[in-house]
């Protein structure tokens, strides 16, 4: 199930794209800010291409908040921003001057609660679509290289699969970029795509 | 003027659902999680109650359960990013009577929502 048809990777991306509109209507709410979104860009990897995620990285530390996920399929969410993007984020939130990329309890609060916020947008648009329900752990704040994440280690099932989105947002001048990873075990996202055929296979193509 | 408990791990999303309620009035008390609200709505016997469905220790779920079980009938509106209609009809059947999405809980819609459902209680 490397690669997927057209029409399985544009519902995914709509998926991923409608809750990215949510979690940006969500930012625009609290800023009181125009959010200028960029459609996102979604890929699949297997495992053993892990290489091209942790080059896109490198070594690098990331802020992350993740969010583990279990029902039908079962998987781990995580929003990751650079450093300075999540700090820049806190910031508009906050209106504080925020100068270190290391973040305190009451800051990484804060953006742990946001990206609780993004991530439910976007798997429970997910869950919504393909009529499934999904059950989430507490989403936790860490700050640390993305290969420590994605490391064969961390991962249950050495066959699955990692869905990489990149979604990046413009708040006036404040360039954030952020990235949305989400790991589905192999037997999962061959649900998901199931689900996902099922819920296309009544769309008529315009 | 009603007596309100906001309950939700966040202390962020606390905070901003209290500096809205604020705005109509209220009295507010706020708790971190399930247990510790089910011991505030016992003792202050608030108006209403919003309340998260994701916490530690005892989340949204279970606290409604316990209102029910305790015959405890005070509003309960859940306030969470969980967008799932699972979740939302998961919360309607253990009572709660309204279920707003947190990244949509814009300040007019919570607080008109809130005071049609102090006005109904009265």
């Amino acid at each position: 199930m490397e690669n997927l048809t057209p029409a399985q990777m544009d519902a995914l991306a709509e998926v991923i794209n409608i809750g990215v509109g949510s979690a940006a209507s969500f930012l625009n709410d609290i800023i009181d800010a125009h959010i200028a979104l960029e459609i996102p860009r979604v890929r699949l990897f297997p495992f053993d291409k892990l290489p091209l995620i942790e080059s896109k990285f490198g070594e690098d530390l990331v802020s992350c908040v993740v969010q583990t996920f279990q029902a039908d399929y079962t998987g781990t969410a995580a929003l990751v921003f650079p450093p300075e993007s999540a700090t820049r984020l806190v910031s508009a939130v906050t209106g504080e001057e925020i100068t270190s990329v290391e973040l305190d309890a009451v800051r990484s609060g804060v953006l742990t609660e946001i990206g609780n916020i993004i991530i439910n947008a976007i798997l429970g648009t997910m869950g919504n679509l393909l009529q499934t329900s999904l059950e989430f752990s507490l989403p936790e704040y860490r700050q640390m290289k993305i290969v420590e994440f994605v490391s064969p280690e961390s991962v249950h099932d050495q066959d699955g699969f990692i869905i990489l989105a990149e979604a990046s947002f413009e708040i006036e001048t404040l360039r954030i970029s952020s990235y949305i990873l989400l790991i589905f075990e192999l037997a999962s996202i061959d649900l998901l795509i199931s689900m996902i055929d099922n819920a296309t296979s009544d769309v008529v193509p315009s | 003027m009603a007596k309100l408990l906001v309950i939700d791990d966040s202390n962020f999303s606390r905070k901003r659902l209290i500096e809205c309620l604020k705005q109509g009035k209220h009295e507010i008390i706020e708790a971190e999680n399930g247990i510790k609200g089910f011991e505030l709505a016992q003792r202050h016997q608030p108006d209403c109650i919003l309340c998260d469905l994701l916490m530690p220790e005892m989340d949204g779920y279970q606290f409604l359960e316990k209102l029910r079980e305790n015959d405890i009938n005070i509003p309960v509106i859940v306030v969470t990013a969980n967008i799932q209609e699972t979740a939302k009809q998961r919360a309607f059947d253990l009572g709660a009577i309204e279920v707003l999405n947190k990244s949509l809980s814009s300040s007019s819609g919570l607080l008109e929502t809130v005071s049609a459902v102090i006005k109904e209680r009265r």
